[in-house]
Formats: structure tokens, sequence, C-alpha cells
């Protein structure tokens, strides 16, 4: 997002899906969540035009006389096209913080999301850092766990994110208080390079003294799914975190609660969709949740493997070769739609 | 009848109305604008002289564009105050024009209802306002939402390129890079030559169209005429100004020339008003009132007074110094003559030219050391740093430390924004673009000598300003000096007036106002905090000359520097401006100076002699303390308070109650006099005035 404005694409995924205000109140209508979006662009393309069309007055007046596709610019849709103003003046913003937006054309859009998610990958990413850590050919660990942990799993967190830098792997995480932000402490303290996935707040978390200069300095990028002033709520943080899973080679739970909260959910998700595989913290006194997840197929992994490179290197070798992953997601296909 | 024919038709009738002139029709080009806007919804700069009726064109097609059921228009213009013809002329279409500035704060709440409602249909708004989150968040989020149609007004301040670059367009223009062709955008502007335009052409993306009208204007003789000194300058206005058909501008470099030239002219009779930025608001809306009913004969102003004003019948504009760039002075001199068939544009040109727009050249990026300074003190703070908590951290003035946050702000990416009332870092690595400040620099010098070259030209001087702006071969004008072969008015003035001049020029004294607030926190152990009550504050006080002014400025330096001793010429003119002109009221009946560990003997030796002078005794009350760093090296209020303050030392009060006059050199940034008087008051000294030998203070603009 540097230079002469968005590439169309962008700018028409952001009119339409995009937010711009930190107060959801100032919205008139509701952007299109991405169901809609693919719906729209579907419709669209199998009637000769496309979503691009909607940038141009004259194609948006063909649509509208034409009466096989005049019904599909609903009021909410002619309402969300006229921001156009709001939109310029958000994305000035955000660009002149140091923030990008991409969309799921864009040749920096993680690769993996349009993998495993298919039409389900979110229309837009935003974030502040180096995008080309987002395609980079290299290993790649998710960190995840609760916020609230003890001091054993607070290490063990620390410590995978520590000896994935080690081994050359990429930390993956939420950036949330507790057991995100400890791995990802643990990589950067240790020269490794990580990426932290946020619900939410990525403006406080990018302008934040303990980040900044990672961020500048190209160690740590930061992305989301919702704009840079977007505020951090527990609805955002469900929704992101199966992106955390997708983006890695392999996931490591720190600390699970049994059958409840972001973590189980985005856990068992996973090992059901089969995206990657889990692995998950044990002890010699492991807690319901990591029990229940080793139970559900997880592979269990102990604290003296993380704290050994070799160990951590074999075992990180093992799991990942030795899982199956599932057919690509048959939706796939339409993320074209832009092309 | 055809769809076009219809709009034609509709946009006629809203002209018509609009003028209230039943039989009126579109002047050159404007029907194909509003045409671009409305039918095509696309994006357009329009490049015409003032008076072609821009705001015709974004007025008419914002009511067409509301009649077909598209959003408000938005219209940024650095010009609202002087708006107020405009906006009647809106009303006049139906159409509900809305301004917001941080004078209406108040009526925020209430717009922001209005817009909700859909119950405006243009908004007006500066282009700082723009820049600040609260207002664009509360008061814009709501109408950006919908926005029919975009116009800059000035268009050509977002090129860098441009005469009058403002930072805040960069932002602007920014904006346009990112707003999608669903909005059509329409740019105007009285000034852009091929580089502008080509630069906003850049910014706005290709298929932005130009409507360039002709820059000629015909009723204008021009005329240069070099004048080294001030004396003469002055001198010459006195005696051609009122021979001068009816009013005009008279346009300075300096606030501070504004004001000696305006005091000049009203001593010999001649109804004349200094006008700039320092003006309050409102007083500049009741001068530029008074100017448009010819109820002045000049107002004398720097460039503060440009853009937008409007006066058709402006009959002449005289430049006392050479302006920047000859898009500069085409632009102030295009202001005279619009609807008159002679009008005098006079190129003055002196000593001081050339030093004062070299000194603007090169003060006009900040220091990359003052960039550092602030960007460190950010970087280093968990939750940023509001204004005065960077003055208290940082040795820089606050203008210089808003200077470097304005440009870092509206650079892009970022390395600075504000947050509610506190500057933050980003995670932007900034580097100072080094090749495009040289650049634009090295531009800068060009113009100036371009500017030059006209002042020294032997042939048409119109045609010069023509080529200067880009149009080719451009005829001989007729009109002007050169091409009549004489001078059209005199290029010296009478004897008689020349000495009076002189003798004004030598009698220029500049006042001290007292400051009223202690800096915030202050200094609490001496009980200096908040309002300076009347019980401390001094008195008006006087200072003799300008820092190295042609006055009595160099004498003053030289006596300081390098004789080490102030001569005996100083002490009498210091008394008879005291005794004569300021006439302090109650009169002084001792006299005191300022200590100094430095130089103990200078200033105290000239204060004996001035009392001596003066016939009133002269008493030491103050000594120093300990020695304190130059104020000079302090570059901001809470620096200068902390360095001084507690510094002095009473060592008795001559006529305790009694009204004293305290004698320094150099006044800068007041803080020593407010210090001293505080202090001599405390120990029950009466009122106490400040006189200086020279002030710092106003120079540079
Ligand atoms: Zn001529």
């Amino acid at each position: 997002m540097t230079g002469n404005g968005l590439p169309p694409e962008t700018e028409i995924t952001l009119l339409l899906c995009g937010g711009f205000s930190a107060t959801r109140r100032d919205e008139p209508a509701t952007p299109l969540n991405v169901g809609e979006f693919n719906n729209l662009a579907d419709a669209l393309t199998s009637h000769g035009f496309s979503l691009l069309d909607l940038l141009d007055h004259t194609r948006q007046e063909a649509i509208r006389s034409d009466p096989a596709t005049a019904a599909l610019l609903t009021p909410r849709i002619e309402t969300l096209l006229t921001r156009g103003t709001a939109m310029a003046m958000a994305a000035e913003r955000w660009n002149s913080l140091g923030f990008w937006v991409i969309d799921r054309t864009s040749s920096r859009y993680p690769e993996r999301f349009r993998e495993h998610l298919g039409a389900s990958a979110p229309p837009l990413l935003y974030g502040a850092g180096d995008t080309e850590l987002l395609n980079r050919d290299q290993p790649r660990v998710a960190v995840v766990g609760s916020r609230e942990i003890d001091t054993d799993g607070e290490a063990f967190a620390r410590t995978v994110g520590a000896t994935s830098a080690r081994i050359g792997a990429l930390t993956v995480s939420g950036g949330a208080r507790g057991a995100d932000r400890t791995a990802i402490d643990g990589a950067l303290e240790a020269g490794g390079e990580a990426i932290a996935i946020l619900p939410g707040a990525l403006q406080q978390v990018a302008t934040s003294r303990a980040y900044r200069s990672m961020v500048s300095e190209g160690q740590l990028t930061l992305i989301s799914p919702y704009h840079p002033g977007a505020k951090f709520t527990a609805g955002n943080a469900m929704g992101r975190n199966r992106l955390i899973y997708c983006l890695a080679d392999l996931a490591i739970v720190v600390e699970s609660a049994k059958e409840s909260g972001g973590t189980w959910a985005g856990a068992t998700e996973t090992i059901n969709a089969g995206w990657v595989p889990v692995g998950v913290r044990q002890t010699s006194n492991p807690s319901a949740g990591n029990q229940a997840l080793i139970d559900l197929g997880a592979v269990p992994i102990t604290p003296d493997t993380v704290s050994s490179p070799d160990a951590f290197q074999t075992w990180f070798d093992t799991t990942t070769s030795s899982h199956r992953p599932p057919e690509p997601s048959p939706a796939s296909q339409q993320i074209r739609l832009l092309d | 009848m055809s769809n076009d024919e219809r709009l034609y038709q509709e946009a006629l009738t809203h002209l018509r109305t609009a003028l209230n002139q039943p039989d009126a029709i579109f002047r050159d080009d404007q029907y194909e604008a509003i045409e671009h806007l409305v039918k095509d919804r696309r994006r357009l700069l329009v490049v015409q002289r003032t008076g072609w009726g821009k705001s015709l064109v974004y007025f008419i097609a914002t009511r067409l564009l509301r009649n077909r059921g598209d959003g408000p228009a938005l219209l940024i213009s650095p010009l609202l105050a002087l708006m107020r013809d405009q906006i009647r002329m809106a009303g006049n279409l139906g159409l509900r024009a809305v301004t917001i500035n941080s004078t209406n704060t108040k009526a925020w709440h209430e717009i922001e209802g209005r817009i909700e409602c859909d119950e405006v249909d243009i908004l007006l708004i500066s282009p700082e306002r723009l820049g600040n989150e609260k207002f664009r968040e509360r008061v814009l989020a709501e109408l950006a939402w919908r926005v029919g149609l975009f116009i800059v007004d000035e268009a050509h301040c977002i090129s860098d390129w441009g005469h009058d670059f403002r930072p805040d367009y960069r932002r602007i223009g920014r904006i346009l890079q990112y707003l999608p062709n669903t909005v059509p955008v329409l740019g105007t502007t009285a000034t852009a030559n091929d580089r502008v335009i080509a630069d906003i052409q850049e910014q706005v993306g290709e298929s932005l169209r130009i409507i360039r009208g002709p820059i000629k204007r015909e009723s204008l003789r021009l005329q240069n005429i070099m004048l080294p000194t001030q004396s003469a300058r002055l001198a010459w206005l006195a005696e051609q100004v009122p021979r001068m058909p009816g009013s005009g501008i008279i346009y300075c470099l300096t606030i501070k020339d504004t004001q000696n030239v305006a005091n000049w002219l009203q001593s010999e009779g001649i109804e004349a008003h200094a006008y700039s930025g320092r003006i309050e608001h409102d007083e500049r809306i009741e001068l530029e009132d008074r100017l448009l009913r010819n109820d002045l004969k000049a107002l004398v102003a720097t460039s503060a007074l440009g853009m937008g004003f409007d006066k058709p019948d402006l009959g002449f504009v005289i430049h006392f110094q050479r302006p920047g760039s000859v898009i500069h002075y085409y632009q102030q001199i295009g202001r005279a003559g619009r609807a008159l068939p002679d009008a005098y544009a006079v190129l003055l040109c002196g000593e001081e030219d050339e030093a004062i727009t070299s000194y603007f050249l090169e003060t006009a990026f900040p220091p990359e050391r003052h960039i550092d300074s602030v960007l460190d003190a950010l970087r280093n703070s968990d939750n940023g740093l509001t204004l005065d908590e960077i003055e208290r951290t940082v040795n820089l003035k606050r203008t210089q430390i808003e200077k470097v946050l304005k440009r870092l702000s509206t650079e892009s990416p970022t390395p600075v924004y504000k947050q509610g009332t506190a500057w933050r870092a980003t995670p932007v690595e900034y580097r100072p673009d080094h090749q495009r400040i040289e650049q634009i620099t090295a531009l800068r010098y060009e113009e100036q000598a371009q500017m030059r070259e006209y002042m020294e030209r032997q042939q048409c001087l119109m045609g010069f300003l023509e080529t200067a702006l880009g149009i080719v071969d451009p005829e001989p004008c007729g009109r002007c000096a050169p091409c009549m072969g004489q001078p059209i008015l005199p290029d010296s003035a009478g004897w008689e007036i020349a000495s009076r001049a002189h003798q004004f020029v030598r009698q220029q004294s500049y006042g001290i106002e007292p400051r009223k607030r202690w800096t915030n926190p202050g200094v609490p152990a001496l009980g200096y905090t908040g309002l300076i009550s009347n019980e401390l504050r001094h008195e008006p006080g006087r200072a003799l000359s300008l820092w190295r002014d042609s006055g009595w400025g160099e004498m003053v330096y030289a006596g300081k520097f390098q004789r080490e001793r102030f001569p005996r010429k100083l002490v009498e003119v210091g008394a008879e401006l005291i005794r004569d002109r300021w006439r302090p009221e109650p009169a002084p009946t001792w006299v005191t100076c300022v200590p100094s560990l430095q130089r103990p003997e200078l200033v105290p030796d000239f204060a004996q002699r001035l009392a001596d002078e003066l016939g009133i005794p002269f008493f030491p009350a103050l000594k120093k303390r300990y020695p304190t760093e130059e104020q000079k090296s302090r570059q901001n209020s809470y620096q200068q308070l902390k360095n001084i303050a507690g510094s002095f030392a009473i060592t008795g009060i001559a006529r305790p109650g009694q009204p004293v006059l305290l004698v320094d050199d150099i006044v800068d940034s007041r803080w020593t006099f407010t210090v001293a008087a505080a202090e001599l008051r405390q120990a029950g000294s009466g009122p106490v005035f400040p006189f200086a030998l020279t002030t710092m203070f106003g120079v540079g603009g």
C-alpha cells in the first residue's frame, strides 16, 4: 500500500467488506461478510460482469439497467458503494501510520489461507511490518494457549519461541496476553522472527513501545482480518483463531480448558479439519483440557523436547511428515473470482 | 430533448438563479466542467484566473448531483473566512452550505445532526480539519460515507513543487490517491505552472482532465523600481500611493515591515493598515471589508492576504520587497484590475530582499537535529508525550517543535501521530528524503534567481511573466514601463519627504508586551505558576531597535560585540525615545538594570549614562547569584524560565513604591525582564518599565 493508492481489487473489497471506523455505530450499512461477498462476485460473474465494474460509473449503470443484475445492487450494497471518501481517508491514515491492507488476490496474501480456507479465507488482511514473512519458505510453529497460564506454562511457551528461532522456524501466535505474547517474546529475544495474528487493536500493538522497533526492523509482522482501528472483541478473537493454525506447519497448545474457550475451539476445529497437526504440552500431571486434546488425536510434547533444538527438530519433522493433509478445499477455486 | 440537452437546460436555469440574472449564459468552459463532473462523474482540474467563476461550477455541479440523489459535496478550502459571498450564492441555489472550523466548535454537534438527517448539501472545511482525528471520527465519518463530489480549492497547494505548498495539503493529495473512481473530483486553482499541473496529475491519476484558461490580465501596468534603502522606498510610497487609483495592497515580506510601513503611511496622513497572520481573525475580516469598501487606501500585508481575496476594482498592488518567485508575484498582482481599465503593479526592490527570501528558503525544512531530538523523545516514552511534555524534554522552541511535528505527521508513512493530546511514535523508520529536499530547495533558488532576472528586465515585463508561467511566445503588452520606453511612475521621491522617511526609520521603536502567564508547570518553589499577577508583572516596555536593523541595530551590535561600550549617540536617542515619544506613565523616578556576570560593566555603564541624561538616579538593585547560560541558548519558554528563575538577588530598593526603568541591552524571550520585574516588585519597588537597546523578537517574519 505504498505509492499510488490501492489496486482496484483491494479497493472494491474494502468498499464492500471493510470497516473504517473505530465505532461500528457510525456505519449506516453493515459491510458484507465473506459469504455475501462471494455470492455477489459469483452472481456478477455469471452475468458477464465483475466486481471491478462496480468501480466505474458507466459500468455501474449497465449493471443497474440490466434486468438480470439490477436486483443484485440492493440498497445496502448501494450504500456501501458510496463510501469512497470514507475509504480513502481511512486508507490514507492507515498507510501513513505504517499499515498495509491486502486482498485475496494479492501476491502477498498468505498462500496457506487460500489453500486451507478457500472461499472462506478473509477477504482482507491488514498489517504492519514486513509482508515477505507471510509467504516465506520457512518452517512455522504456531503457539496457542489461554491467557491465564502458570509459570511452567509460561516457561514452556517462551522456550517454544526460542527453540523455534534456533532451528530457523518462524513463530506464529495470537498476540494476546499469556501464552501468545510469551512465545513471541521468546522468539524475538532469541533473534528469531514472528507473526502475530491479532483480533483487533492492531494500531495499539504496533505503536506500543515493546513491539514498535521489532516491527520496523522486520523481526515481527502483525496481521489482522480487522482494520487497524478496530477494537479487540472476544468475537473477533474466535474468528481469527483458525488463521493462526492455518498459517503454520504445526501448532502447539500450551494450555487449554476442556470444552470451553477459544483455545479448545480452535484446536478441535483444526484437528477435525486436519489443516495442520496439533501438538499439546505434556506434563506429569496434565490439565483436563490438554489430556482431552491428546485423546482427540493431538500429539503430546514434553518440556524436555522443546528445550533441546535437536529433539525439537526431530519432533517437528516426525509430526509434520506423519500428518495427512486434507483434500484441497473445493471452494478454493472461487477465490480467483477477482482475477 | 435528449438527456444531454436536458442537463444543459437544467444547468442554465441554475446559473440564472444563482446569479439572479435571467439572461446569464455560461462563460468559457464552465458548462464543460459541470458536464464532466455530473454526466461522467469524472475528475477535473480547472486552472482559471480569479474571477472566472469556479464557485459557480462547483455549486451548480453540486445542485445537479443532489437533484440526482447523490450525496453531499465536500469542499476543502484554506479560505473559508473569505467565502461568505460564495455561501450566499449557494443559498440562491437552495443548497444548504455549512462551514466547520475551529471558531464554531460549539455548533459541531448540531451540524453532525444535520449531516445525519441529510440536511447538508455542501460541507466546507479547511485542510487542517482533515488532519484532525477527532473531527474525522466525529463529524466527517457520517458525511464521508456519502460524499458525492470531492472539491479541492487552491489545488496547486497539493504539489510540493507549488509556490505555497502547505503540509496539510499533502494529506489531501494522498487521500485523492486512495479515492476510488466512484467519487467525482474537482480541483480548482488560479495559479499553476506546467510542473505543478503535472505533479497534481501524477497524484490524482491519469484520468484527471485539465481545463486551463488564459492568464494575462490586460489592465495591468507593470513597472520595477530599484530603491535600495528602506527610507527611499517609504518616501516613494508616501508620495505615490495617494496618486494611485482607488484602493490597493502593499505587500511586504515580514510582519515587522507591514507594521513599519503602515505606521509610516499613517504618519503621513494615508489611510493604511497592517495586515498579517498575527492579527486577530475578526480584525482581519474587518480590514478586508474596509478595503473592499474603499474605506482604506491600502492594506500593508504579508502573503497572509492572499488566495481568494476578491476585489474586482483593486487599483494597485505594490511590493515593498521582492517576493520569492514569479508565481508568488503573479498571484499577488493578479488581484489588481480585474474590473478596471487600468491598474498598477509596481515592484520596489531593496537591499534586504535577497537576505529575507533566502532566510525563508533555508528554514523551510526543519533541521535534521530538530527532527532527531523530537523523535528520540517520543520513542523513549511509553504512552506518548503532549506538546508541553516534549517542550520540557527537548531544548527546542515550541514553534520549532510544532514545525517538526507538522512536517513529520504529514509525511507518509509517518513516524509520529497524535492520539488525543499526546504525540506517539509509530513503527515507521523515518529517513528524511534528502534528495527531494535538495531538489525543492534548488528549485526555490532558481525561482529566486528568476525573480532577480525579472527585476532587471529591460523588455516587456508582462511577457516575461507569461513566459515564466508557461505561455509560449506572448505578445508584448504595450503597457508596461519597458514597452512604453519610459517610467510610468516617477522612480524616486522628493528630497523633503525622503528626509522625513529617513528620520522615521531612525525613530522606530518596538513594544515589549508583558508576559501574562508562567510556563506550565513553571517554578512552584518560587511561586511562579499560573497567571502572573498584576502586582508582579512589568509594564509595557520599549526597545530602541530591531536586532541589527538599519536604524540603530547595527550600532547596538557593534557596541556590544566589538567596542564593549555603547556609544553616546545611543544614550541620546534612548533618552529621547523615553522622554519624548514613549512617555511611560507614571514616569520612572529611578533607573536600574539587568546584571550580567559575563559583561559586568556593559549594561550598568549604559544605564548610568541614560539615567544621567534623563536626570534621575541610577541604582543597581539586582545582582546575579550565579552565572546562567545565555538565554538565547535556551530554545523554549520552559527552558528559558528554568534557566533564569531564582538567579537574581536584590541588593536594595532605592526608592520603595516608586516607578523604575529597568534597562537591558537585548530582549528576546522576555523571561529575563519578567523574572527581574517580579523580583523588584516583590522587594517593594513600584511599577517596572523595561527598556532594551535592541529586540530579537519578530526577526525573520
Ligand atoms: Zn510590456
